[in-house]
């Protein structure tokens, strides 16, 4: 049954090596995702989120198995998916305007329709008055802000977000969590959004998919019942430990942290 | 500038910098004072222990020979008035120095923009790059002094092949650095690009081609030195008329080559100054496109051999 807006079932992935073996990178994988839900990924590094981000982004073949959006298959990349990577990948030579722009250039949209929306997400993330920096003269945050906006510019339906908060410092990190809960709730994108982070996956998800490595499957699926907006004093609750634990537990006793 | 460090963290005394950090932070300063200390041991070097002229010359004596040429038209004083072949040193430096640089000049800009222009093309495709690169490599590796004296046969004692060998050594530079900055967009940078169906073209021009900028300008900055380096070499295979005033050959080459024959290390010491003004001079004017153009890349000191 294929009912979700993205659908998985039975998905695998099979690399073969340099040295002709075969890697086993996801296998088993099944999930359902609702328009509009916000999905954590967590898991420890290789266990294969990023591959499965880069299939549902169409920019990696699967071996077998079925990915559906919007009940048709994916099978390339395609136009209402945005990307953000854990490098923000911002194009050094173009300005916070220029690369928000990018995607509405490439795509060939109307510069009349897609400017003013360049101009309105800039504010929303509040990079207003750096329109004309580039990328050297923007901190870490701002950089990663202004790659999720030029994920939105042509507003997609899905944002895909490879642990686009990685790399920065853990306060600001906190502060730009609750910035994409700010523009998930005002945008209502479904965000399939992966982190190594545990916290942040609860905090973010409506569901947290727990995946676990070698070969990289999901350990379960874990729903996330906390009200909305969340804000950072939620991850003193009793229910956001609570689900922290476990999820932890989850992770340790498949052994996958070792 | 200010006299405040950098936020170095560095304690500083109440009194202000100290003289070794005015120094650190004035690199220009650093190097005028280390410059002028050089000058007075190797001139007191020379004098002292009274080394002959021509066998190494102080730098009063260069200077000298330096001023002469450039403001009394009399080049070279040679040993003991050293006979003057061709009436070669009757010839004005700026005819030497303009013809050396009308050659590096226009070897360097239809050398560099060649292998721009064919770096781009061979990475059009696979199938070019394998067939072409063994070629271009075994090229490379050949000396080009070697093939100096082919190209005075092809194209003649005048500028022509003093031009085409400049154009030479500029070219190899621009073409391996232009095919390695067109490699070099991160695969990230691929994915984007990617996921939004970019066109080939457009891959290309918004993303691939500046990102080789920066590899494409360390190229020029190696292309525009080499440049003069084929200039000069061409000259010393076999120099031609002179193309503007001036009588007999023209060319530093030709003139530096006169000059050593008739022993006249002191007026190779002044050509040899003028010719690394030039090379800096050329080299910085690069430098000044770079910095406009890549004004994006913080750090570009990425290099690539030549």
């Amino acid at each position: 049954m294929m009912n979700g807006y993205i659908s998985v079932s039975n998905l695998e992935k099979e690399y073969v090596t340099a040295s002709r073996e075969i890697v086993h990178a996801l296998t088993e994988i099944n999930f359902e995702i609702a328009e509009g839900e916000f999905i954590s990924v967590v898991g420890p590094s290789g266990c294969g989120k990023s591959t499965l981000l880069k299939i549902l982004g169409g920019l990696l073949a699967k071996t077998s198995g079925t990915c559906t959006l919007k009940n048709t298959p994916i099978d390339g990349p395609r136009n209402d998916v945005g990307i953000v990577f854990q490098d923000p990948v911002l194009l050094l030579w173009r300005n916070v305007l220029q690369n928000t722009m990018l995607p509405a250039e490439i795509l060939g949209l109307d510069a009349k329709k897609t400017l003013p929306r360049a101009h309105d997400l800039i504010k929303l993330v509040g990079l207003d008055g750096f329109e004309d920096k580039y990328p050297h003269e923007l901190s870490g945050g701002m950089r990663q802000r202004n790659a999720i906006i030029r994920a939105l510019i042509h507003d997609p339906n899905v944002l895909l977000m490879d642990e686009p908060f990685g790399a920065l410092d853990a306060m600001t990190r906190e502060q730009m969590n609750l910035e994409l809960q700010r523009i998930w709730l005002e945008s209502k994108k479904t965000v399939f959004f992966i982190t190594h982070s545990i916290p942040e996956a609860v905090f973010l998800g409506d569901r947290v998919i727990v995946m676990t490595p070698r070969p990289g499957r999901i350990s379960e699926i874990i729903t996330v019942d906390i009200p909305r907006p969340r804000s950072l004093s939620t991850m003193g609750d009793e229910m956001f430990v609570e689900l922290t634990q476990r999820i932890r537990n989850l992770l340790y006793v498949e052994g996958s942290l070792d | 500038m200010s006299n405040d460090t950098q936020g170095s963290g560095t304690p500083k005394s109440a009194g202000g910098p100290s003289l070794s950090e005015t120094l650190l932070q004035r690199p220009y300063l650093l190097f005028g004072v280390s410059f002028v200390v050089l000058l007075v041991v190797w001139e007191w070097t020379v004098n002292y222990f009274e080394v002959d002229d021509f066998i190494f010359p102080a730098p009063s004596g260069v200077a000298t020979a330096l001023m002469r040429g450039l403001f009394f038209y009399d080049v070279g004083s040679g040993v003991g008035g050293a006979a003057d072949f061709m009436g070669l040193m009757k010839t004005s430096f700026y005819n030497h120095i303009s013809h050396t640089l009308f050659e590096a000049v226009m070897g360097f800009f239809m050398g560099s923009f060649i292998g721009l222009g064919l770096g781009l093309v061979f990475m059009q495709s696979k199938w070019v790059e394998a067939i072409i690169m063994p070629y271009v490599v075994a090229f490379q590796t050949l000396p080009k002094l070697a093939i100096a004296p082919l190209f005075i046969i092809w194209f003649g004692y005048e500028v022509k092949s003093k031009i085409f060998l400049a154009g030479l050594v500029a070219f190899f530079p621009l073409l391996v650095n232009t095919m390695v900055g067109l490699k070099s967009a991160a695969t990230d940078q691929i994915d984007l690009m990617r996921s939004l169906s970019a066109s080939r073209w457009q891959m290309f021009w918004k993303m691939q081609f500046p990102n080789a900028l920066p590899f494409i300008f360390a190229g020029f900055e190696i292309a525009v030195v080499f440049s003069l380096l084929g200039a000069i070499l061409g000259e010393f295979v076999g120099a031609g008329q002179c193309m503007w005033g001036g009588r007999g050959q023209c060319g530093l080459g030709i003139l530096l080559m006169q000059m050593s024959f008739s022993s006249d290390t002191t007026g190779t010491f002044a050509i040899l100054v003028i010719l690394s003004c030039m090379g800096l001079g050329m080299h910085q004017v690069v430098r000044f496109v770079k910095k406009k153009v890549l004004f994006w890349a913080p750090e570009t000191d990425k290099q690539m051999g030549a």
